[in-house]
């Protein structure tokens, strides 16, 4: 599975982009450049899936998949993907299955969603065993003082077997392998859970699969959860106030309801503090995700049609040559935003899932 | 307070009807108002000696602990028995926790500390609104520049015990000599304490070294060990990945549960680790030094050494974590000629050079701040050991105050000083890196020799004694298969049934 995705983002990245590139989607870095190409190169679910992944390992991954023929590094140490690569891709059950990764949106509810579960099933069962003196699972003070919370109201039997035929209807849905690994990592009852070692060894896979095979369980779970909700009682709970904001940091909503508030960007600046760069970056991100922003008080609708319609002729994403095809006709905030928004369009069509 | 009461409240508390040997006169005298020193063997429980005063007191105890992961698994321990006013205050916690948690001192009773945020002055300022009843320092042989593990921070104690009100002192070490003993009063400025020093060594454990050519006959030597009889076992390593290549080597070769262990591992897999072989779940860990502290298994039969370590100290610690239980186990040091090269690796790093020395003090000739001690250690490419040890000669003749460079014209002619001092301790770690080689390479009995440095004479071992007395660990008495055999599912659902303890409901 590591290496499918590799092989995607290298095929989405067009050549544009490099292996750090790669490495900051995946570990979820926030800055304004990995947010947008994660956006723009359509790669965003994999936006924060793997934060634990050390760059060591994926260059080494780099290098095979180059061994292999599966993808060439160019001159400028750019990643392509080759005829192999894309067979190789077109035959992984990645591609042909789908997957619910779902990462720009949901990297940080997953991760609170897998302590979460992880914990409380521990606490349940140990606490029907009558027994409350086990070290936690998960260090998080924050995790343990949800758990604290929902065992003090929900202690009682029900909601332990609920869980229990969740997660027994659930990971029927995923593969063998994801449920031996989802299964084998939980600690409860007498039972101890397997390092990643001891579960790589067991499934004769690598570490960076069985991080990524758990991982997609609990987006599987996640988005199971999110659109049939009341069907799963036990884990629905474990999502308890998880709100699905859509604009992805902080201080981006803060400055786009500045904006809706009628102030101009130089004022934004000027109460914030910050630089007119960062705010333009705050835009281009509520363009990308919020499809309430209307950017025409930016760029016509007529201009922004111009430049779709150029970038369409183009065959790259790289706003350079967006932006010399374009004559410099617009700058590169304008451009960014028509960009953002017109992805933000393309993925609200795009169906989601298997 | 009386026998009966204390008896009482150890059952109440830790569950235990009885103290072990050394506990309840330490207790006993720290209730008491004294202050003391207590040498206990690991293994002992040398924690409970101020867990249970803390209990007891009304007022607040403070520990000082040099291990973070030491101080914070007592805490994870302590909560998990229901005390929960315990909390162990580090560098590593955020220091928006750290402010939050400053203010609220007076919520806990047991406070755990490490010697570097003691010295922290907003931190002296809440410790001294409380009513601090006993003031705790543990691993006390850090103190002396003659225990194995000097750490200068702990020199700076003295001071502020005074500050916090000359609250009663207990100082506690698993090894110490009679002369970091004394050290230790005199650094303390206790003169006055009362010692009691517990006997070292173990009746029920056995001795031996065996001797290879090659590392590749250690591997097949643990292996054919293994293969008799199964039974948890520890094996020790210098070195990171020698670790996980053997842990990798013996889950091929050996029907039986093996992981490896140390402090490069992400933190989940470390806890379960853990859990795994307090629960035998697991027959044998490779690890490095960074696994045992606080893990207090009672039935681990074997601890074998691949790597011996660089003082005795350090592996009377190890061995100590076998036969809690005072059923029959054995230590085994395996070793080969090219051993001697790692450890003195690692003495290199943990000791400045001169050349260190002429590098940082033409640096602080030009300076007048110092940067945080991360970009120093970089800057000046020195190990944090390094860094430390000139930092506080330096901070010791006020060269360097507050993190600046005064009196910089005072430098040259400290610099024969601080080179002279810095031979001092090259040799004082050579000397005892070499009464470790010494007892590897001993033609003796090796029980009289490995304690000889700190008590008179031994008990006589209720097991056989060493390989120079007819052992070999061919011979270990491992009286029955302690190893929990269940986590073997034929399918995920399986696991998840018993996970979720649905055996249990339905049958």
């Amino acid at each position: 599975m590591f290496r499918t995705i590799l092989l995607k983002c290298i095929q989405s990245l067009n050549g544009e982009r490099s292996v750090s590139g790669i490495f900051h989607l995946l570990q979820g870095k926030r800055s304004s450049q990995t947010l947008q190409d994660a956006k723009i190169y359509e790669i965003d679910c994999f936006f924060g899936i793997y934060p634990e992944l050390e760059k060591e390992r994926l260059n080494d991954a780099v290098r095979q998949l180059a061994k292999e023929n599966a993808i060439k590094i160019k001159e400028d140490e750019l990643p392509v993907i080759s005829a192999k690569g894309c067979e190789m891709l077109r035959a992984s059950s990645l591609e042909r299955d789908g997957h619910f990764f779902n990462g720009l949106l949901y990297h940080k509810h997953v991760a609170t969603f897998e302590k979460r579960l992880r914990l409380l099933i521990q606490t349940l069962t140990h606490s029907y065993m009558n027994d409350l003196a086990f070290i936690p699972v998960e260090d998080d003070a924050e995790i343990q003082n949800w758990v604290k919370k929902i065992y003090k109201s929900h202690h009682n039997e029900g909601l332990m077997l609920s869980l229990h035929q969740d997660l027994l209807v659930l990971l029927h849905n995923v593969s063998e392998v994801e449920a031996e690994l989802f299964t084998g990592r939980l600690t409860g009852g007498s039972f101890t859970g397997r390092t990643r070692e001891q579960l790589a060894l067991s499934q004769q896979i690598s570490i960076e699969n069985v991080d990524l095979y758990l991982r997609h369980t609990f987006y599987y779970l996640f988005h199971t959860v999110t659109t049939a909700g009341e069907t799963y009682k036990g884990l629905s709970l474990c999502m308890d106030g998880l709100e699905i904001s859509s604009l992805i940091t902080e201080s981006a909503k803060q400055t786009y309801q500045l904006f809706i508030q009628g102030y101009s960007l130089q004022q934004i600046c000027q109460q914030r503090r910050l630089k007119l760069s960062t705010i333009q970056d705050h835009m281009v991100e509520a363009a990308l995700v919020l499809p309430s922003f209307d950017i025409i008080p930016f760029v016509s609708l007529e201009h922004q049609t111009e430049i779709i319609h150029t970038l369409n002729a183009m065959n790259s994403n790289k706003l350079k040559s967006l932006y010399e095809a374009l004559h410099g006709q617009f700058n590169y905030f304008e451009l960014r935003l028509v960009l953002a928004r017109a992805n933000s369009k393309k993925q609200g069509r795009k169906v989601h899932g298997y | 307070m009386a026998t009966d009461e204390l008896l009482n409240q150890l059952r109440k508390y830790f569950g235990h009807a009885y103290f072990r040997s050394g506990q309840q006169e330490i207790i006993q005298d720290v209730m008491n108002g004294r202050d003391v020193l207590g040498i206990l063997p690991t293994g002992v429980g040398k924690s409970l000696c101020f867990q249970l005063p803390a209990l007891l007191n009304k007022g607040v105890t403070i520990v000082i602990s040099p291990l973070i992961s030491l101080m914070v698994d007592q805490v994870k321990q302590l909560k998990a028995k229901g005390f929960k006013a315990v909390i162990a205050l580090n560098s590593f916690m955020d220091l928006k926790e750290r402010s939050k948690e400053l203010k609220q001192l007076d919520k806990y009773r047991l406070i755990y500390l490490s010697p570097e945020l003691l010295q922290n002055p907003r931190v002296t300022l809440e410790l001294k609104k409380l009513h601090v009843q006993l003031f705790v320092v543990d691993e006390a042989h850090c103190i002396s520049q003659w225990g194995h593990e000097f750490r200068t921070d702990y020199l700076k104690l003295s001071q502020k015990i005074a500050e916090l009100g000359n609250p009663p002192v207990l100082a506690l070490s698993a090894t110490a000599t009679p002369e970091v003993q004394k050290d230790i009063k005199q650094q303390l400025d206790k003169p006055d304490m009362t010692s009691h020093i517990n006997q070292m060594d173990k009746p029920n454990m056995s001795f031996s070294v065996e001797q290879f050519l090659y590392p590749e006959d250690k591997a097949k030597r643990i292996i054919s060990i293994a293969h008799q009889k199964r039974t948890p076992t520890m094996i020790y390593f210098s070195s990171r990945s020698a670790a996980e290549q053997l842990a990798e080597e013996l889950t091929n070769a050996l029907e039986q549960r093996v992981a490896f262990y140390h402090g490069g591992m992400e933190n989940m897999d470390r806890l379960l680790v853990q859990q795994q072989f307090m629960k035998d779940e697991l027959d044998i860990i490779c690890c490095t030094s960074a696994f045992g502290m606080g893990v207090d298994k009672p039935n681990i039969r074997r601890v074998i050494h691949y790597h011996f370590p660089a003082q005795i100290e350090s592996f009377i610690q190890e061995i100590g974590r076998a036969g809690r239980d005072c059923q029959p186990c054995a230590s085994l040091v395996l070793h080969t000629p090219n051993d001697q090269v790692l450890p003195q690796l690692l003495l290199e790093k943990e000791v400045p050079r001169e050349e260190d020395v002429r590098r940082v003090f033409s640096w602080l000739s030009q300076n007048s701040k110092l940067p945080s001690d991360e970009e120093m250690l970089e800057k000046m490419n020195l190990s944090e050991s390094q860094w430390n040890f000139l930092k506080f000669h330096l901070e010791h003749v006020q060269i360097i105050i507050n993190g600046e460079v005064r009196q910089e014209d005072k430098l040259e002619a400290f610099r024969p000083e601080i080179v002279k001092r810095l031979n001092k301790r090259w040799k004082y770690k050579n000397q005892k890196y070499k009464q470790m080689l010494d007892w590897v390479l001993h033609k003796g009995c090796r029980r009289d020799r490995l304690y000889m440095p700190f008590q008179k004479g031994t008990a006589k071992p209720v097991v056989e004694c060493c390989d120079y007395c007819g052992f070999s660990i061919d011979d270990l008495d491992i009286q029955k298969d302690s190893c929990n055999d269940s986590e073997n599912f034929s399918s995920w659902k399986d696991r998840l049934d018993a996970v979720f303890l649905q055996e249990s409901i339905n049958g």
